[in-house]
């Protein structure tokens, strides 16, 4: 892991080798353990390090950038010089918004130390306590589990001087009956919050229920109980497409024309807020400007949209802290919310006349954006609910509906929320689960 | 260099590895992007590092550093023999690498002209004119445009003693027209990248594009949604290329079909039992090849990951199921030789199967002759989205620009297009692919494609012309 002294030698480097009117750098690093599982078998194991070094200039309003993976002093200088010689190559933008200037930042703990000190043979023994839980119970498990430990620095020549360092995992758990599965995921920043063994048997429920056949269910639209990462993957469409300031300015967001109005039912409150403890806390964006509270939708009334610091400037507001780093930039959520109901997933199901119980998704996609028409099939255990019970696993379901439609209707949420992230990995998210009135599924599949 | 590889192998080797591999990879994108006629990012960016792959006591393990110091590389081929044991603590049986010949080589692509040696002024400038052609249509309210090239050097050593060097070059670029009015946005894009230098993007007549694809995003506006329904359906290139990458390219992945790639990327409706049985994949139209060694394939390159030869192979023929994209450690499960498609997106991360270029052949047909034949349907261009499930048996397709064709001839322009159907049956009513005529057959090198955890993001290429199915439901919802 990178210190944060050796953090802030590497940003002053590199301001000081610029010559330009503004600099602004970025160091990103990673360490990732991952093991893979699969059929009761460890079948991919990695440790990675990655860095980058993200350099940008403004020069007599010419902007250039270079990026270097290379922390040696004379790679950074380069890397300075390169992003120079980029700029001189472009048109000046007289528009430009100034880079901005330094603001209080939080300090936040980032590292667990449980999660920290944990080995490869540790991940290896806690991936094991869920391969025998498949072995026991005679199915097979396939599974995933990330540990991640990752430093974000930024530094500007306006004063920005910020650094912050986190650790979080991820374990998946996939359960085979022969055909039939079951899913189920937990994260966490400590290992020690994470029971696996319990994540394991939540997967093998699903692959052993109703088991012995699987039903394809009539199309049309049902009431619908969806798992918190099938929330995570409906929730992504507008927290992509529509929450973010540049999208409401292009006009790309349905967002644009309905500030202050009730778009969803009233149930629904949508924040990002990255100083939630059960999230994985983040104080600054790529910016290194503080990360602000935002209230994006409360109680289906539109409030608010997230920013950085170009697209409030031109909106005439202030950052939200939520610029992004890499190739694009532009600003998005990080720490998306739904604020939690006071259901549970049981009762759900006994207050469900017929329905459809939904675990997860898998590749949803949006071919129509201004109305959120969103696509996508389920996966991993797929249920039908009569009377209060599940009485019939289903073959899995095409949906396509609109995500307007969908928050619109929202009949119940849990109480208890997760941190899960969508099948995409675009966002980590913490949801309750979610009961929706006349859901529309268009498509059957074989299985 | 050479002497770090060779001694990052001996470490492993002594430590206890039965194989390792060390690959040393050194990329340097340089994209530049416009919005609305600016340049929103222009920038160099280099990424390098070395990764070594162990099996020690029958298990894989990996590590990677981006760092040349000798003790870090010791560190890091410690931690690889370290993952290595603890993937034995959960083995069933020992990992086991099918024989490959033993290469000492060195290949470069040929480039006409290197990108990295055009000036931005002349890049920016070709994107500007696309801008300044487009924004001419007043619906046309944004715009976009990219030229996107890398340079990768690779470096690739095994304990067997294979020592390859190779150089691929990519050159890319897009161009996409947001027309918005009526409450409706509509986009039109285009987008195209081989494995070849800056005369890729002369090729792709950007400019002269741009104006068809701004008058095009204006008229959808006005244009009728989509009927729905079930109907013949033909299939533009730019999005049979997608079609084939999605619902023939995945699922022929055989580590994926072996389950590894379960939580994320799913399975594969082509299971093992239907190795080697002439399982019915398609009509008798529908012929299918993996080839690596297109000249200018987006996919293609000299060596795999394992250091195998890049190489032809017949996936599907006359409708038939012939064979999976297969690494060393997979192609023993048939009892077959790897036919070279173990690639990692960079020396950070282990090889997966991917796609090299994954192609649809050329079928008898002209493009003239396919609407022609076609009494009633829709001709859909360019994907706006896709979908399919963890087994790619059921898919969704969204496109960005449809046509409806009767007796014969297109009568009028359509949006928001969408068709779906159940693969097999998809591919089993396709009853004409075009191609007779030169240049309706082209390897496309658009597709971005994802999969593994962490996600790992490669090009492949995909050759496609026009392509007719019949009986398939189209219109979002349906």
């Amino acid at each position: 892991m990178i210190q944060r002294e050796q953090a802030e030698k590497i940003l002053k480097t590199v301001l000081a080798a610029s010559t330009a009117d503004e600099t602004q750098v970025i160091l990103r690093s990673e360490d990732l353990s991952q093991t893979r599982f699969n059929n009761n078998w460890i079948h991919q194991h990695l440790f990675r390090e990655t860095y980058s070094v993200e350099i940008k200039v403004v020069d007599q309003n010419r902007v250039g950038m270079a990026t270097v993976n290379d922390l040696d002093e004379a790679a950074l200088k380069k890397g300075v010089a390169d992003a120079l010689h980029n700029a001189s190559f472009v048109k000046a933008n007289p528009n430009l918004v100034p880079m901005p200037e330094a603001k209080p930042v939080l300090e936040i703990d980032g590292i667990n130390q449980n999660t920290l000190n944990l080995s490869d043979m540790d991940r290896a023994d806690l991936v094991a306590s869920m391969i025998d839980v498949a072995k026991e119970n005679s199915v097979d498990a396939s599974g995933s589990f990330a540990n991640e430990l990752s430093v974000l620095a930024v530094a500007n020549s306006k004063g920005v001087m910020t650094y912050h360092a986190g650790n979080n995992l991820r374990i998946r758990s996939i359960m085979a009956n022969g055909l039939q599965t079951g899913y189920s995921e937990a994260m966490s920043t400590d290992v020690e919050a994470i029971d696996f063994v319990a994540v394991a048997k939540d997967a093998l429920w699903k692959s052993k229920l109703k088991a012995e056949e699987s039903i394809t269910l009539d199309l049309g639209s049902y009431d619908t109980i969806f798992e918190p990462q099938a929330v995570a993957d409906l929730l992504r469409f507008p927290g992509y497409i529509a929450f973010n300031g540049q999208s409401l300015a292009d006009g790309r967001s349905f967002m644009a024309k309905a500030m202050g109005q009730k778009i969803f039912d009233e149930k629904v409150t949508v924040i990002d807020d990255a100083y939630e403890p059960r999230h994985v806390p983040m104080p600054f964006d790529a910016e290194g400007m503080p990360k602000e509270k935002v209230v994006i939708i409360d109680q289906g009334v539109a409030k608010g949209v997230v920013y950085d610091h170009a697209s409030a400037f031109r909106a005439g507001k202030e950052t939200t802290g939520h610029a992004t780093a890499g190739r694009r930039g532009g600003a998005s959520p990080g720490h998306l919310i739904i604020a939690p109901g006071n259901s549970s997933i049981e009762e759900m199901i006994k207050q469900t006349k017929r329905g459809v119980y939904v675990t997860r998704f898998h590749y949803t996609h949006c071919p129509e954006p201004m109305q959120i028409i969103a696509t996508g099939t389920t996966r991993d255990g797929t249920f039908l609910i009569e009377d209060g019970e599940i009485v019939a696993r289903l073959k899995n379901l095409r949906f396509t509906d609109s995500m307007l439609r969908v928050f619109a209707n929202v009949d119940s949420l849990s109480q208890e929320q997760f941190l899960v992230k969508d099948w995409w990995f675009t966002f980590t998210m913490l949801v309750p689960a979610m009961k929706i009135k006349d859901f529309t599924f268009t498509g059957n599949t074989t299985f | 260099m050479k002497e770090q590889i060779k001694e990052m192998l001996h470490l492993a080797e002594k430590n206890g590895a039965s194989y390792a591999d060390v690959r040393y990879t050194n990329q340097v994108n340089r994209p530049l992007v416009l919005r609305n006629g600016e340049v929103e990012h222009f920038t160099v960016a280099e990424d390098k590092g070395f990764g070594i792959r162990v099996i020690v006591d029958g298990g894989w393990g990996f590590a990677s550093t981006p760092s040349n110091d000798p003790k870090r590389h010791a560190e890091t081929v410690a931690r690889a023999i370290s993952i290595a044991k603890a993937s034995a603590r959960c083995k069933i049986k020992d990992i086991h690498l099918t024989p490959v010949d033993i290469v000492d080589d060195k290949q470069k692509v040929k480039v006409e002209k290197d990108p990295f040696q055009v000036s931005v002024d002349e890049m920016s400038s070709l994107l500007r004119d696309c801008h300044d052609v487009m924004v001419q249509v007043p619906e046309v309210k944004m715009t976009g445009g990219a030229i996107t090239m890398y340079n990768l050097q690779k470096t690739f050593a095994s304990s067997e003693g294979s020592w390859i060097e190779q150089e691929l070059t990519r050159t890319g670029a897009r161009i996409d027209a947001y027309a918005r009015g009526q409450g409706d946005v509509q986009r039109r894009s285009y987008a195209n990248g081989k494995l070849a230098g800056w005369e890729t993007i002369s090729m792709l007549n950007l400019v002269q594009r741009a104006s068809q694809l701004a008058s095009e995003a204006a008229q959808l506006l006005e244009a009728p949604e989509c009927p729905r329904g079930e109907t013949t359906l033909i299939l533009g290139s730019s999005i049979a290329q997608l079609q084939v990458h999605e619902s023939c390219g995945h699922p022929i992945e055989l580590d994926r079909v072996l389950g590894s790639e379960d939580t994320y990327a799913g399975k594969s409706f082509l299971t093992p039992d239907l190795y080697g049985k002439d399982y019915k994949y398609g009509s008798e139209h529908v012929n299918m090849t993996a080839d690596a060694t297109i000249v200018g394939g987006s996919g293609s390159f000299f060596y795999d990951d394992d250091g195998v030869p890049a190489q032809r192979t017949t996936i599907v023929e006359k409708g038939l199921f012939k064979n999976y994209l297969t690494s060393r450690e997979t192609a023993g499960e048939f009892g077959l030789t790897s036919n070279g498609s173990n690639i990692a997106m960079n020396w950070a991360n282990i090889p997966l199967i991917r796609m090299t270029n994954i192609n649809l052949e050329p079928g008898d047909w002209s493009e003239e002759e396919m609407i022609r034949d076609t009494k009633k349907g829709i001709l859909v261009d360019t994907p706006k989205s896709w979908s399919l499930d963890d087994k790619r048996v059921n898919f969704h397709f969204g496109g960005e620009i449809a046509y409806e064709i009767e007796d014969g001839e297109i009568v009028r322009m359509v949006k928001n297009p969408a068709y779906t159907a159940i693969t097999p049956e998809f591919w089993a009513s396709c009853d004409a692919v075009a191609g007779k005529k030169k240049g309706e057959w082209e390897v496309w090198g658009d597709t971005n494609c994802a999969k593994g955890e962490p996600v790992q993001v490669v090009q492949p290429g995909h050759g496609a012309a026009q392509v007719r199915f019949r009986n398939v439901k189209v219109g979002v919802g349906e």
